[in-house]
C-alpha cells in the first residue's frame, strides 16, 4: 500500500536504550512505506538509531523521553529527534576519535555519512537539542 | 562441543543477569546465551578454539542496549587467556556505533596483551559501517571464519 503523503508521524520513547530499536524500526517501516530502496531503509534505521542513542546519552534525568517526528513526503523522509536535555556542542564531538573506545561523535559521523541533510540545533539557555535529518528517495 | 573442547566462557557474563536463556548444558558444552527481555535480541556465542584462540560470535542485532553484554563476553575470553580473538559477524544483522566502540575496546585490549584480533564475515550492511567510520583501516576484516582464524594465527 502506498503511503499517504504528506503525512506526519509522532513517536515518543522513554529515555532508555531498550527503546532505540523501537525508534529505528519505526523509521525503517515508514521508509519502506515510502518505497525507499532496502539500502536506504537500512541507512535510515541506522541514522535514527544513532540520533536516539546520542539523545539518550546526552540528556539527563530531567528528560524522561525522546520525541521523534517523521514527515513523509513523496520524495523525501524528514526525521527529527528532539530532547529537552542540556544540549551539546556538535563542533566539540567532531571529528570522532575512532580509536577511542568511548567514541563520542562517531554516531554523528555515521548520520552525516548516511543522510542527505543533517541539521543540529541546540538551545543552551532553554535546553534541548533537535537533530533534523532528511533522506531523499532519489538523492539530489 | 567443538573438537577443541569449547569452554563455557560466557557463563560468568550472564551470571548476574536474571534475563537470558541458558539451556541445561554442562561446563564443557558450547554455550549460547540469548539476551532477551527488552534488550535488542542478540545471541552471544563465546568459545575457545584451541590454546589462546577464541571466537566471539554475535548473532542478531548489536546496539547500545546490549553492548555491555558483548563487552563482558569479550573481556571474559581475554581474561581467561585468549590472545587471538576472532569476532564472527557473519550472522550479525545490525550494528551501530556503540557496537563498533565495543569492538575498538576489545582491539585495544588484545593489542595491549600482544595478541591479534580479526573480524570474520560481516554482512554488507555491517561492513559498510566499518567503511563509513574508517575502522576498516584499523581492523583486519576477513571474508569468513576460517580466514580470520588463520589471520590471527599468522
Amino acid at each position: 500500500m502506498k503511503a499517504v503523503v504528506p503525512s506526519q508521524v509522532e513517536l515518543r520513547i522513554p529515555r532508555s536504550c531498550e527503546f532505540v530499536r523501537v525508534a529505528r524500526k519505526t523509521a525503517g517501516a515508514l521508509a519502506h512505506q515510502l518505497r525507499f530502496t532496502l539500502p536506504d531503509v537500512q541507512d535510515i534505521e541506522l541514522a535514527v538509531g544513532e540520533a536516539c542513542t546520542n539523545a539518550i546519552e546526552h540528556v539527563g534525568e530531567q528528560c524522561p523521553e525522546i520525541l521523534l517526528l517523521f514527515s513523509l513526503h513523496e520524495e523525501q523522509l524528514v526525521m527529527e529527534v528532539i530532547d529537552n536535555g542540556p544540549g551539546f556542542d556538535p563542533a566539540q564531538v567532531f571529528p570522532a576519535n575512532v580509536e577511542d573506545e568511548t567514541i563520542g561523535g562517531l554516531g554523528l559521523l555515521v548520520i552525516r555519512s548516511l543522510m542527505d541533510e543533517l541539521e543540529i540545533k541546540c538551545d543552551p539557555e532553554a535546553g534541548g537539542t533537535r537533530v533534523r535529518m532528511v533522506k531523499y528517495r532519489n538523492p539530489k | 562441543m567443538t573438537e577443541s573442547g569449547a569452554l563455557c566462557s560466557a557463563c560468568a557474563m550472564n551470571a548476574g543477569i536474571p534475563r537470558g536463556r541458558v539451556g541445561s548444558r554442562d561446563d564443557s558444552a558450547d554455550l549460547e546465551n540469548e539476551v532477551t527481555d527488552m534488550a535488542t535480541p542478540l545471541q552471544i556465542d563465546s568459545r575457545v578454539e584451541g590454546e589462546g584462540s577464541a571466537v566471539l560470535a554475535l548473532n542478531g542485532e548489536v546496539d547500545v542496549s546490549n553492548t555491555a553484554q558483548v563487552r563482558d563476553a569479550g573481556v571474559k575470553l581475554l581474561t581467561d587467556g585468549a590472545t587471538r580473538l576472532v569476532v564472527d559477524l557473519s550472522r550479525t544483522e545490525y550494528m551501530d556505533s556503540a557496537g563498533l566502540g565495543t569492538l575498538v575496546g576489545m582491539l585495544k585490549r588484545v593489542k595491549e596483551a600482544g595478541g591479534a584480533m580479526a573480524i570474520a564475515g560481516p554482512q554488507p550492511r555491517v561492513r559498510r559501517l566499518f567503511e563509513i567510520t574508517g575502522l576498516d583501516q584499523i581492523f583486519s576484516i576477513c571474508e569468513d571464519l576460517d580466514t580470520a582464524m588463520k589471520e590471527v594465527s599468522a
